[in-house]
């Protein structure tokens, strides 16, 4: 049997190259649209910084959508479903790789930031960026951040860290539970006409999903709204338990699925 | 000797339309197996049902195995490699087969390499159709388990090379493996065959010894395999 590292480091390594390419895309575009700059005579110390706000967010979304197209696509080919490892193991590694490769994405965005931020505001002592990063490196923009920010804070920005990687978990688990259901609902259907039996399948079970989803959001908020009153980390930390079990039925949902009835793209 | 596969009342519909049913089939260990049927018999879909890629009705064991996670292990299927874009080199293809398969044996992969000349530097995308074939029956044959299924091997593979790696099929297959031949090339898989296996009217129809079909109908197994269809009800 396969064990579910040896599966995770095998699914990722396919979705490392994809990103890179990505970034390469990216970088491309960024000077490209800088050269474009300078020839037209609007190029500043912050045109970089600037360059890769703008680039990088498209690539983000870039990456994200493919990576889901990449988590759909090893769901049913006999390439990965033939590997002797347990359907809960396979989900969990192809889930999790994807997650890994679109942080390590972000935090790639995020160095690059950083350092053109660096390059243009150090570059150019009159900007308002310049002044900022002063404060910063001299501890007073720190102080006066943390001076307006309420004493757990800590809490709130791990509360904040779970809601945003179990929503985006969220996405891809409502993607994958949409295309298992279509894909076993459509294999009991006649044989004909499947393209349009499968577009209206598709609407129908987009339906449905995201209307359970939001009755169940429904009859989360209405039984916990008494806890919440106006503290805000009570609120992030309710919205991340709606998100965690809602993250917790899609996933065993999925693996069933994919357990009982889900097969693979015949060769 | 010992069963490597039994399928019990085995039974695979999908979109309305039964392709299989009722499917009784038990290969003992160390045979070469022709699976025969014409185009839409369901030989694949019987290969599917066997590895898990595909969900019926019914109790597939093998190994005496009949958890699919567990089932897969024992199984070495001739996988189109479609999870690998066009770009990827087959230097990474063997890297993942490496990786993912505990049972994968780049010695053999390398011998095996050597006989069909495949050149592992190239991208999936510079592959010919027979080469890619090629490539397909060394993975699948440099793994070290016990039921082989190889499905239409040979479509694709020029007839010199056919004949080459049929004859030397033996000789990669491991003594006490089961190996399941589905192919249109009858005449030609026909001599290294210890058993047949013809799937007709959505389930086996027969299962006997190669060598029973020559002895009791005198003939050899491509005609009783034609004659079986001859006047009978085609099915796609």
């Amino acid at each position: 049997m396969t064990s579910f590292g040896t599966m995770f480091r095998a699914l990722n390594r396919n979705k490392f190259s994809l990103i890179n390419q990505i970034f390469l895309v990216e970088l491309l575009a960024v000077v490209v649209s800088s050269l474009w700059t300078l020839v037209t005579g609007h190029f500043s110390s912050m045109t970089l910084f600037y360059s890769f706000i703008s680039w990088g967010s498209i690539a983000w979304w870039v990456a994200f959508i493919l990576l889901s197209r990449k988590n759909e696509q090893t769901f049913m080919q006999d390439t990965y479903r033939l590997v002797p490892i347990g359907d809960g193991g396979f989900y969990g590694a192809n889930v999790l790789s994807s997650l890994v490769e679109l942080l390590y994405f972000s935090v790639v965005q995020a160095v690059v930031l950083v350092i053109t931020m660096l390059i243009g505001g150090m570059g150019n002592v009159d900007s308002d960026m310049h002044a900022f990063l002063n404060g910063f490196f001299d501890g007073s923009g720190w102080h006066a951040a943390l001076s307006g920010m309420p004493a757990n804070w800590p809490w709130l920005f791990l509360g904040m860290v779970i809601v945003a990687l179990g929503i985006l978990l969220l996405v891809w688990t409502t993607i994958t539970l949409i295309h298992f259901l279509t894909s076993v609902i459509s294999n009991f259907l006649p044989r004909g006409r499947q393209r349009v039996v499968l577009v209206i399948l598709y609407i129908v079970v987009i339906w449905l999903v995201t209307r359970i989803i939001s009755l169940l959001v429904m009859l989360y908020t209405k039984y916990t709204s008494g806890f919440v009153g106006a503290h805000v980390a009570s609120q992030i930390y309710l919205a991340a338990g709606a998100i965690v079990i809602l993250l917790v039925l899609e996933v065993v949902a999925n693996i069933f699925l994919l357990k009982k009835w889900v097969e693979t793209q015949a060769n | 000797m010992t069963n490597v596969l039994a399928m019990n009342q085995v039974s695979y519909k999908r979109n309305l339309k039964t392709i299989l049913h009722d499917v009784d089939l038990t290969l003992e260990t160390g045979k070469i197996i022709g699976l025969l049927g014409e185009n839409g018999a369901g030989k694949t879909t019987l290969m599917r049902l066997i590895t898990g890629s595909a969900k019926g009705k019914g109790t597939v064991a093998v190994s005496g195995d009949t958890v699919i996670a567990n089932r897969k292990s024992h199984i070495s299927f001739s996988e189109q490699l479609h999870g690998f874009s066009n770009s990827t080199k087959l230097d990474e293809v063997i890297a993942f087969y490496q990786r993912v398969y505990a049972d994968f044996d780049p010695k053999q992969f390398t011998e095996l390499c050597t006989f069909l000349q495949i050149d592992t530097s190239l991208k999936l995308s510079s592959l010919s159709k027979g080469m890619k074939e090629k490539v397909i029956i060394a993975l699948t044959l440099a793994r070290r388990t016990n039921l082989y299924l190889l499905d239409e091997p040979f479509s694709g593979i020029d007839s010199m090379s056919r004949k080459k790696i049929i004859s030397s099929i033996i000789k990669w297959k491991p003594e006490n493996a089961t190996m399941v031949i589905s192919d249109h090339y009858v005449s030609e898989i026909a001599p290294i065959l210890d058993e047949i296996v013809i799937v007709k009217d959505q389930t086996i129809y027969t299962h006997r010894p190669a060598d029973s079909v020559r002895e009791e109908f005198g003939v050899g197994i491509e005609a009783y395999y034609e004659s079986l269809y001859e006047g009978g009800v085609q099915h796609d």
